[in-house]
Parts: C-alpha cells; sequence; structure tokens
C-alpha cells in the first residue's frame, strides 16, 4: 500500500489521511535499538505491528519507545508498502520517550 | 571489636565526599522545550539560546515548544508534580533503592559515634540518603556513599538513571554507587528512657549518637555491574520487554493520553503563539532572560490547564507515578540484559567464617 497520511500545515493537525484508510508505524535508529513499547489512537490501544484505522475527525496517535542509546537519531515513520515515509527524526530523550501526532482524517 | 574496623564507614564516607563534584547526574538544562545536548545537527532550545532573537526561526520555536514531544510532558509534569515527588515515585516502585549490607548482623564501630559523622548520617537519614529501619530494640541506617555525598553538596541524593544511561552519572560515580554500608544500633542501651520501653527513639541524632558498645552491628558491601557496549544491547534490545514491562508502558501511555486531552487546544495555540513572539524578540537576547522565558511559558502552560480543568495536576501525578513504575519496571526487566557481569562482595562482622562474601554472575 502506498503511503496514506500527508503532513499538513493546519495549525493544530500534524498529519492528515483519508477516512477508512489502513496506516501501520514503525520506529527505527542509528543504533538500530529503538522499539515501540506501546501506542494508542483515538484512545485505543494499538497491538503491533502497529496498524490503525483512520477515523473521521482530528484524533491523537500517540506513541511509546525505548532505546538503549540516549539521543540516538531515531525515526518515527509510516510503513507505506513499497518504502516508508519519516514521520519524526529526532534524538531519543530517555526521560521523555512519548511523541504525538494529530491527524485528521476526512 | 577491632579499631580497625571501625575505619571502613569513616573511609567510605570520607572517599564519596571528596569526589563528589564527580557525582552529577543528569538534568535538564532548561525548564521547558526539547534539548539537542550536544547531538550534531539536532535544534534545542540550549542551540535556541546561543543565537541572537532575529535568527530563531519559528518553526523551530514551535517545534521545541511543542508539547507533544514526551520531552516537554516531562518537564510540564516535573513542573506540575514536583521532580521530587518523581523520585519519591520511582523510590516507591523500586524496592531495592537501598541494597545494602545485611541488616541483622550484629557487630560494632565507633565511626558514627563521633561529633560530626553523626550530624552528618543524621541529617542524611533526615533527607533519605540513608534509610532507617526499626526493631523493637534496635536502629538499622542503611546507606550510599554517593547518596551522602550528594546531599551533602546539595544534589538530589538518588537522582534516576536511565539503566542505559551510563552518561548519566561520571564514571567515579557509577563506580561508587556501588558501595553501601549498614550500621545497627542498640537502642535499648542509647538512653535511659528507651531502655525503659524498649523503643528506639525517633531521632536520628539520639541513635547516632551511639556509644562504641551500643552498635550492635555493621557492614558493608559493593556492587559492581559491567555493562555491555551500546551496540550490543541495542542488537536485541526489543525482544527484552516482557508481558508486565507493557502493561506498565500502556499505563504510562494512558496517563499522558490523559493529561493530553486535558489542554485546550485554543489555548495552546494562543500560548505557542505568544511564546515564539518573545523568543524572538530582544527581550530575550541574553540566556538568562531567554530561560526565564521558558520557566515562564512552562508556568502559564500549567495554570491554563489547570483553569480549564481543575483535574489537571491529578492527571499530571498520574503520569508521574505511571512514568516511574515503567522506568523502573523497564530497568528491572532488562538489567540482566545490560549487565554483562555482575559483581558482589560483602563484609559483616557476624557472618559466619565458612560463608562466601562474593559473588558474581553473568549473563
Amino acid at each position: 500500500m502506498a503511503c496514506k497520511l500527508t503532513k499538513s500545515t493546519k495549525p493544530g493537525v500534524d498529519l492528515s489521511g483519508k477516512t477508512g484508510d489502513q496506516v501501520q508505524i514503525g520506529v527505527i535508529s542509528d543504533s538500530g535499538g529503538a522499539v515501540i513499547v506501546s501506542a494508542i489512537y483515538n484512545h485505543a490501544h494499538l497491538a503491533a505491528p502497529w496498524t490503525f484505522t483512520l477515523v473521521a475527525g482530528n484524533h491523537r496517535l500517540l506513541i511509546l519507545i525505548d532505546n538503549p542509546v540516549p539521543r540516538d537519531w531515531t525515526t518515527i515513520q509510516e510503513m507505506c508498502n513499497p518504502g516508508t515515509q519519516t514521520l519524526l527524526h529526532f534524538p531519543f530523550d530517555p526521560y521523555g520517550p512519548t511523541e504525538a501526532f494529530d491527524i485528521e482524517a476526512s | 571489636m577491632q579499631r580497625k574496623s571501625h575505619l571502613v564507614p569513616l573511609i567510605l564516607l570520607v572517599f564519596s565526599v571528596s569526589f563528589v563534584s564527580a557525582a552529577h547526574a543528569q538534568k535538564y538544562g532548561y525548564p521547558y522545550g526539547t534539548e539537542s545536548q550536544g547531538v550534531a545537527g539536532a535544534t534545542g532550545v540550549d542551540t535556541l539560546a546561543e543565537q541572537a532573537p532575529g535568527d530563531r526561526s519559528a518553526d523551530d520555536l514551535r517545534s521545541v515548544l511543542n508539547i507533544k514531544h514526551g520531552t516537554n510532558v516531562t518537564k510540564l509534569v516535573f513542573y506540575v508534580s514536583g521532580y521530587k515527588s518523581f523520585l519519591q515515585a520511582v523510590a516507591n516502585a523500586r524496592n531495592d533503592v537501598q541494597t545494602g549490607s545485611s541488616p541483622n548482623a550484629p557487630g560494632s564501630t565507633s565511626i558514627v559515634s563521633k561529633g560530626v559523622a553523626a550530624q552528618v548520617l543524621s541529617l542524611a537519614a533526615e533527607q533519605g540518603a540513608i534509610s532507617r529501619t526499626n526493631t523493637a530494640n534496635s536502629s538499622t541506617f542503611r546507606g550510599n556513599a554517593v547518596g551522602i555525598a550528594r546531599l551533602v553538596s546539595g544534589q538530589e541524593a538518588f537522582p534516576y538513571c536511565a539503566i542505559y544511561d551510563f552518561a548519566c552519572v561520571s564514571p567515579l560515580a557509577r563506580v561508587l554507587e556501588g558501595s553501601s554500608f549498614s550500621v545497627s544500633f542498640n537502642a535499648s542501651q542509647s538512653s535511659s528512657t528507651t531502655a525503659s520501653s524498649g523503643t528506639p527513639p525517633t531521632n536520628n541524632t539520639q541513635v547516632l549518637n551511639a556509644t562504641p558498645k551500643q552498635i550492635s552491628a555493621w557492614g558493608v558491601r559493593y556492587d559492581f555491574h559491567v555493562h555491555k557496549k551500546p551496540s550490543d544491547i541495542a542488537r536485541n534490545y526489543g525482544a527484552q520487554f516482557n508481558a508486565t514491562v507493557k502493561k506498565l508502558g500502556d499505563d504510562y501511555l494512558d496517563a499522558v493520553d490523559t493529561l493530553l486531552d486535558k489542554i485546550p487546544a485554543d489555548k495552546l495555540t494562543d500560548w505557542t503563539a505568544k511564546y515564539v513572539t518573545l523568543l524572538r524578540s530582544d527581550q530575550t537576547a541574553d540566556k538568562g532572560a531567554f530561560t526565564k522565558a521558558l520557566s515562564d511559558a512552562v508556568k502559564d502552560l500549567a495554570d491554563l490547564a489547570q483553569k480549564a480543568d481543575p483535574q489537571f495536576k491529578a492527571a499530571a501525578d498520574k503520569v508521574v507515578t505511571n512514568m516511574s513504575a515503567y522506568f523502573v519496571g523497564r530497568d528491572k526487566s532488562v538489567s540482566d540484559y545490560v549487565n554483562k557481569v555482575t559483581f558482589s562482595v560483602s563484609y559483616d562482622n557476624t557472618r559466619p567464617a565458612n560463608q562466601r562474601n562474593q559473588a558474581q554472575s553473568s549473563s
């Protein structure tokens, strides 16, 4: 499947997509150690392999990551099959290991 | 009791105090905002602070102030609930903050009975740098040399460091952190009043100003961990998470989700615009004013959230509790994987002669 999310410039919205589309997310890092521990979309927990269906409206995707190498460059990505799309690229903070995105689907 | 053995706790104490400056735990440098912390190519409030206000891009400022980044969630809940409450929650989640030598070993040392040392240990006990447990007739103090040294120098006695964050404390502090001691006092001999009641006095100084005869046990212990290389730890790290840790992670994420819900979106937009403008203005040209603006920013953010929902503080407290439980659970779960070898040596003055006082485990 092609990438389903698009980066948004709308205030309060990070990503946008089409209602009903299925999205899969993943994480990689320079060290290779980054993992998704837990994820929530629209207040519901996701299970590995971290897929969810876009729901109409603006809903939060929240991810808990761990990486045994502090400050390691880490990338949250959409798994697009083929390929991936970077959603966020950041040095991992072991004391603030969550990241959130507001996704608007219509 | 041999006089030489009395020197052990003093040596530990003096040694640790002497090297206290090396025992710095990692702390955030700014009250709010993501930080680059020296990572090449990263932008954080620490890099923006070095730039002239006009050179700070609005996009960069919006990004570093974004509450959706975990660093900012942590800084916000530390502001609302207090960093000390986080450390207390970590201590509660751990049952083994103090891994001192066995408290039930009777013996004697005269060191802590000498004025200054007694005062230092008393202060340390009151501030949580050493723990005190009471039985019917005795009080046992267990402590960690680095904890006391940090306390004496005005630092947190037990800052939290993630198990794999080897740069969180200096190499020397990491070595010293493995040392611990315990001293037990026979409280029934400490004063005529306690002798009659058989209950240890609540006043630490009263117990610590004991005579050598009143010290019923002492011991020292040293634990040393040889950790794997970060690249080796990273190799199969994901496989180390068991169901318990994943559940703790779910609970932590639920708490963050609830917290973020309580911050009204429209107010957050106004708040962001206000501080992006301020941080690009000449009013924040110097580092002190820049830091003060970030301090005001986190205060304003907490205030607007609290005004919108009076349960915001409770939500922040919940994040602190669940985050601590997750960190401690994760650290316990991956401990054997992260550490290549764990070596322990202990001595207490009543250990039977035929019992080993060294242990080594490998993973």
